[in-house]
């Protein structure tokens, strides 16, 4: 389980959350949402020890403040939103910077870059330059280097744990749906997910669990159908939204509404 | 090290490590070459194998010979090969920090707090009793370098680095600044020399080998040792480094620790290179350059091949400010200005589309 308790962030003179609860489960999607500048970026970047904060952030029962990078390191792995690339490594060379530690000694470590570029669909590209690659190709190949990193989702009985920003963010609706795949599937071998998001139907179809941020806080917490409701969005995003339930799957759908 | 069959063996596409391992041991024998060529470069012409062909048939060495071969070139030579490893390295570790290929020590303004640093020690150490006199000047510049480079550096990241990123504009502007008040602090210390000093001062700055004895390289060896010793554990940050300081952190890489040893090891080798050999220029952006190009920008690779060809390209300018107006010497920084300058236009054209300057 990856928890935070009573996670405060403040930067410069404002406050950005204020006492964040926030709970994931290993085997599941847990996915943040909420409307621009509620907090889910920072949230993420205090999970990921990116911005300092007053309050506790638990991985499987340990404080991450006490944690060395390099541990931390072997038990999740990080997909920023933008990463500009300084130098003109190739792809497999970006891919290859996510072999670490056991995954850098293990038996596999050639054949693991080449694995995850396939999961991503870029198995044609390990040669090609990074910075030549379009925006939703440099967010796949970050993405393989991530899945690298982790490669196992669950170590000596321990999940392992995968914290997207925004994955889906530069890509079109096939990759998009592929890349919630990838970590759907993670979950599904005992990893942790955590994401966050905006697309809200691409939420309701992916994650067991959703956090809806608003205003630096909290608002709901729970199963996609429990915080997914007409009220509660509209509340958080401060517009007319229909949640309806279409067949056949059961999931939920969420709908903007014209303005009255 | 590297295997035979490794370096033999074509490797996946996109992999560039063979290709470097069979670089590294071109670039080793070409410095065995150039080294070899430059015991046998010089204004008299004593040949060091007809020398070592006496020795082994137990035929007579004139004590010119000896002199000219073992206290001359042989320390020249030695000078030149650190002096060129540790130029290029920091180079390319100053770049690999800034995440910038146009980060060089003499660009910047490391190399010039580095000179202030040795022309204090030279000029201040001067005014003490003649006892310690010589002793400062031969134990204390190659550290007084140390520290004005690593003063520099510093100053240098805090100021043109944000928040784990680095702009170019400000990095290139604070260089112009820090370099400018390094030169004007010079020019006090100038200033306050006397004549014999003057002279020193003036050619050194220029740049040159000439001077370069076993007990100049006594003192500046293990300083630039140490920043050379550094960069093996610099690699693999530095690699890491290129995603941005946040994604360095969640490889595991301990960035502010990195950052700290990596402008040690820059300061040492600057510092230490400048103060035996003045003002060099050009070798540390130059050389990581035309690596990054050949084969590619793993500083696994970058680092231990920029040693190589530093060393063998300031051995090759070393040799022709020997030779163009023999038996006369042109300070070889004229020759490496004149050889990198160009370079440097190039790569900021090339750059042009690509980094916002």
């Amino acid at each position: 389980m990856l928890s935070t308790e009573d996670i405060t962030v403040t930067l410069g003179r404002r406050q950005i959350l204020h006492g964040v609860d926030f709970r994931a489960e290993a085997g599941q999607v847990t996915c943040i949402v909420g409307p621009n500048g509620s907090g889910k970026t920072t949230l993420m970047r205090a999970i990921t020890g990116e911005v300092p904060f007053r309050g506790r952030v638990r991985l499987d029962g340990d404080d991450t403040a006490a944690m060395a990078p390099e541990l931390m390191a072997e038990r999740r792995a990080v997909l920023p939103q933008t990463l500009p690339m300084a130098f003109p490594f190739t792809v497999l060379e970006v891919v290859r910077l996510g072999l670490i530690g056991r995954a850098a000694l293990s038996a596999e470590a050639a054949a693991l870059p080449h694995r995850a570029l396939e999961q991503v669909g870029l198995s044609g590209y390990a040669g090609r330059l990074f910075q030549e690659l379009s925006g939703g190709e440099q967010q796949r190949a970050h993405f393989a280097r991530v899945l690298v990193q982790v490669w196992r989702p669950v170590v000596e009985g321990r999940p392992r744990w995968l914290l997207l920003d925004e994955p889906v963010a530069a890509l079109d609706i096939g990759h998009q749906l592929q890349v919630m795949r990838i970590a759907r599937d993670f979950a599904a071998q005992g990893g942790g997910v955590i994401a966050v998001m905006h697309d809200l139907n691409l939420t309701a179809m992916t994650a067991d669990r959703v956090c809806l941020m608003h205003e630096g806080r909290v608002l709901a917490q729970g199963r996609p159908e429990t915080v997914f409701t007409d009220a509660t969005l509209g509340h958080a995003y401060g517009c007319a939204l229909r949640v309806s339930t279409p067949p056949p799957d059961g999931g939920v759908f969420v709908l903007p509404q014209a303005a009255a | 090290m590297v295997s035979l069959p490794f370096i033999l063996t074509a490797g996946a596409e996109g992999d560039r490590s063979r290709r470097a391992a069979r670089a590294v041991v071109l670039l080793a024998l070409a410095l065995a070459v150039v080294s070899a060529l430059s015991l046998r470069v010089g204004a008299s012409g004593v040949s060091p194998l007809a020398v070592l062909g006496d020795w082994l048939t137990g035929g007579e060495i004139s004590t010119r010979d000896r002199v000219i071969l073992l206290d001359i070139r042989l320390p020249r030579l030695l000078t030149g090969i650190l002096v060129g490893a540790a130029l290029a390295v920091s180079g390319a570790v100053l770049q690999g920090l800034f995440r910038n290929p146009l980060a060089d020590p003499g660009i910047v303004g490391v190399s010039a707090g580095a000179s202030l640093g040795a022309v204090m020690a030279i000029v201040l150490g001067g005014f003490l009793p003649a006892t310690y006199a010589s002793w400062a000047g031969m134990q204390m510049v190659p550290l007084a370098a140390f520290i004005g480079s690593w003063a520099s550096t510093l100053i240098l990241y805090r100021v043109a680095t944000r928040a784990g990123r680095t702009s170019v504009a400000t990095m290139l502007l604070a260089g112009i600044a820090l370099g400018a008040l390094s030169g004007a602090a010079t020019g006090v210390m100038v200033y306050l020399a006397d004549d014999t000093q003057l002279r020193d001062l003036t050619f050194w700055g220029m740049g040159s080998l000439a001077g370069a004895s076993w007990t100049k390289l006594a003192a500046a060896a293990p300083v630039m040792i140490a920043g050379l010793a550094a960069a093996p554990w610099l690699a693999r940050a530095l690699n890491a480094l290129a995603l941005g300081e946040a994604a360095a952190m969640h490889l595991g890489i301990r960035v502010q620790r990195m950052k700290s040893l990596a402008i040690l090891s820059v300061a040492a080798s600057v510092g230490a290179a400048v103060a035996i050999s003045g003002g060099i220029g050009f070798i540390g952006i130059v050389v990581p350059h035309l690596l990054r190009l050949a084969v590619g920008p793993d500083h696994r690779f970058l680092l231990p091949m920029s040693a190589l060809l530093g060393a063998a390209l300031l051995l090759l300018a070393d040799m022709v400010s020997r030779v163009i107006v023999a038996p006369a010497e042109l300070p070889i920084g004229i020759v490496t200005a004149l050889a990198g300058g160009p370079v440097f236009l190039w790569i900021l054209l090339r750059k042009r589309g690509l980094v916002d300057i």
